[in-house]
């Protein structure tokens, strides 16, 4: 019975579909014979009920035309407004469409409002040595660092401010890892001797960008570029895998894992400059391939306690640089487009 | 167009990025800094020179033969003012225990007190280093058979060389009155700069010298520590008395209880020792108090006029210092370098009022090991300070040289 009802309700409804495509053609029809007046009475019980969305839109976008013609700007505005609020990223044809349809369209705001993000990705964090300090001699050892691999993952809002300029923060976790190793040599009357300790230094911040982004196109591909500033807040700092001291070409021996937080700044800046794409997925969603550097600004040490862990300096040799840390990633987003679309300020 | 341009720079920084960074930068002049040195071996720190002339720090170390143990060889290392550019030094001898104890600096010659044991025979030594050469020109041992002699101190401003320190001998305790004791005694030896002996002190002083400063061509304030001869007891004291070759007259008041000395520092027309106090006789580790002994003395013949003494780290902040030096940093401004009983390395500075002495700072350092053990601590230019200690590093059996130094504050973090 139930099966029964819901094919009748189908077939009712599939019915009403039929006729409304049958009037869209008829009030195509009489829209290209210039019966523009015949056109609106076609459509109308239709746009309130009865179009598939794509008809609606198709529907909405020959109302709107033929509001034009008719010299109805006010309605043809109120029109094209409902259009755009159905189809928020619908596009004129410069080619083929009337010119009065572009004229009105471009008379609307037609660029997202804004754009949420979420973010996750990888980056590779190196230190970029400013000061060299050693509790060895400075000129027999030998500091090396390597960028290693971290991650990331957040959340960002663009606020469009201009045209496709974009202007925009986010809240984003990212762990930057680094490798650091150095020899000392201690001399001897028979032999060079030295010692080696190497360490993978994790920087663990809250990072909370404020960039200026243009989307270069609205295609289906949309690449786009950015720059700005971040202001990374500090959650803790470890070295970890840290190697014992130990005759060079004896194996490592790992102590444990050392908080080094209260020895960095809590505070540190850093450039961002970004370039990427965004591909649309479903409905007006869009995933994103971006790729973007961040140059350390400032110094990551807190200079003033440089020697504070006398026990660390003393016993292994350990006196970080002073430094900053640069780094690169490579995110994946996810991008969804915030639209409200209204008439621009005619001036 | 933009695009284009985006990727390529995109790709030239993910380049450098990607590439391992080795450090190049030059290391800048630094206002304080902690430097570790050493040979392969177990390493002591013993003393520390700014050579002005060369803008170098030279550090005197012992450094015990490979495994850690057997005899003693001196190491010296020369750095720059950075404590980088190190350079190392040593007198390579095979079976010879050499003990330095203290330096002096003599145009650019090194002469190095301490004691040299060669086939269980024990003396006084004194090497000559050449900083031109950076070689050991020569090392003598002063002494007689059978007898064991050690120089704790160094004075050269007169032109010669004076080692001060202890003799094992007979100790003439009646007036020759064939009432002898074997026992310590003061020893102090007057060498020409080319290592020959001129003059020996009379044998009879009991107790050893621990520093000599020059007064005069012929008298010298000492430091000293002296036994009672007659009972055995140990009886530790300190005195400020003057060397002429037989040990003067005029020793200071003599303090109660179980007294080490540490260094003096003559003033214009007074004299500041420092020492410290232990009731604890066989292990003078455990301090009870740092005192001064002050003198003063006639500016014209260098006698004694009066003395007084004033313990000033008695229970200093809970803890008990043992020092190791005192060095004046301005006119009335002096440092203590030493060790707290918690085993941290302390530079204290403090202030001679007149009529009192305050501490303006107590500065903590080292590891906290029973290890750490300072040295000397020096004042250059610009008010830094610079001391040097031995450190913990690693292990016990490890110990290493650590160079320090600070801001006029006494401060590595600021």
């Amino acid at each position: 019975m139930l099966f029964f009802a819901g094919g009748i309700l189908f077939s009712i409804n599939t019915y009403g579909q039929d006729i409304c495509s049958q009037n869209l053609e008829s009030a195509q029809r009489q829209f290209d014979e210039g019966r523009f007046y015949n056109v609106e009475s076609l459509i109308s019980e239709c746009l309130r009920d009865g179009f598939t969305k794509q008809e609606r839109i198709n529907a909405l976008e020959l109302l709107a035309l033929t509001k034009l013609y008719l010299d109805e700007m006010d309605k043809a505005d109120s029109v094209y407004l409902d259009l755009l609020r159905q189809d928020p990223e619908h596009k004129v044809n410069e080619l083929v469409d009337p010119p009065d349809l572009i004229f009105l369209h471009n008379n609307f705001r037609t660029t997202p409002v804004f754009y949420w993000s979420i973010i996750g990705g990888i980056n590779f964090t190196n230190a970029l040595v400013i000061h060299e300090y050693s509790a060895f001699d400075n000129t027999l050892t030998n500091e090396q660092y390597k960028a290693r691999l971290g991650f990331e993952g957040g959340l960002s809002i663009e606020f469009n401010v201009y045209k496709d300029l974009y202007i925009g923060g986010g809240l984003v976790y990212n762990r930057k890892n680094f490798f650091f190793s150095d020899e000392a040599v201690f001399e001897s009357k028979e032999r060079s001797d030295g010692y080696k300790i190497s360490y993978i230094e994790s920087n663990n911040f809250i990072s909370l960008p404020i960039i200026a982004k243009y989307t270069v196109s609205k295609d289906k591909i949309r690449p786009y570029f950015y720059g700005g500033i971040s202001l990374n807040l500090l959650l803790f700092s470890n070295q970890n895998d840290l190697g014992k001291i130990s005759p060079i070409g004896e194996d490592l021996i790992e102590i444990s894992s050392r908080n080094i937080s209260s020895y960095r700044k809590p505070v540190n800046l850093s450039g961002v400059l970004g370039i990427g794409a965004m591909i649309k997925s479903s409905g007006l969603s869009l995933l994103a391939l971006d790729l973007k550097i961040e140059p350390g600004l400032t110094i990551i040490n807190r200079e003033s306690r440089r020697y504070a862990d006398q026990g660390i300096v003393i016993q292994n040799g350990i006196v970080n640089d002073a430094m900053r840390i640069n780094s690169i990633s490579l995110s994946v987003r996810f991008v969804r487009p915030f639209y409200n679309p209204k008439l621009k300020k005619i001036n | 167009m933009v695009i284009r341009q985006g990727i390529i720079w995109l790709s030239f920084l993910t380049i450098l990025l990607s590439c391992d960074n080795k450090s190049t930068v030059e290391p800048r002049q630094e206002k304080s800094f902690v430097k570790i040195y050493g040979s392969e071996t177990r390493n002591e720190a013993v003393d520390l020179i700014y050579n002005e002339s060369e803008e170098e720090m030279i550090i005197l170390a012992r450094a015990f033969e490979v495994g850690f143990s057997g005899s003693r060889d001196i190491m010296i290392i020369k750095t720059d003012a950075n404590g980088n550019n190190s350079n190392y030094f040593f007198t390579n001898t095979t079976n010879v225990d050499e003990n330095p104890v203290q330096m002096a600096l003599v145009g650019s010659d090194l002469y190095i007190a301490g004691t040299l044991e060669n086939n269980e025979e024990i003396d006084m030594m004194l090497a000559r280093f050449s900083l031109n050469t950076n070689t050991f020109l020569w090392i003598n041992a002063y002494g007689e058979p059978g007898k064991d002699e050690s120089a704790f101190s160094i004075d050269v401003t007169s032109g010669q060389i004076i080692l001060a320190g202890s003799a094992e001998d007979s100790i003439d305790i009646d007036d020759d009155q064939n009432l002898d004791i074997f026992g310590t005694v003061k020893n102090v030896r007057i060498i020409d700069p080319e290592g020959n002996e001129i003059l020996e002190s009379p044998r009879k002083n009991s107790g050893f010298v621990k520093d000599i400063k020059r007064f005069n061509a012929n008298v010298y304030h000492s430091l000293s520590q002296e036994i009672d001869p007659v009972t055995g007891e140990v009886n530790v004291q300190i005195d400020v008395g003057l060397f002429d070759g037989n040990f003067g007259t005029g020793y200071a008041p003599q303090l109660s209880g179980n007294d080490f000395p540490v260094n003096l520092i003559r003033l214009d027309s007074k004299i500041i020792a420092l020492g410290y106090r232990s009731d604890r006789v066989d292990d003078p580790q455990q301090s009870n108090g740092t005192f001064l002994l002050v003198a003063a003395y006639d500016p014209i013949n260098g006698n004694l006029i009066s003395s007084s003494s004033r313990t000033i780290l008695e229970g200093f902040e809970t803890l008990d210092i043992i020092p190791s030096k005192m060095v004046q940093v301005e006119t009335d401004q002096f440092l203590i370098l030493g060790n707290a009983n918690d085993n941290s390395i302390r530079l204290i500075k403090f202030i001679d009022t007149g009529n009192d002495y305050q501490f303006l700072w107590n500065n903590v350092f080292g590891s906290f090991r029973p290890s750490d053990e300072t040295a000397t601590v020096l004042a250059i230019q610009n008010n830094e300070y610079y001391f040097n200690a031995t450190i913990f590093f690693q292990s016990e059996d490890f110990t290493k040289i650590a160079l320090f130094k600070t801001d006029e504050n006494g401060r590595l973090d600021f």
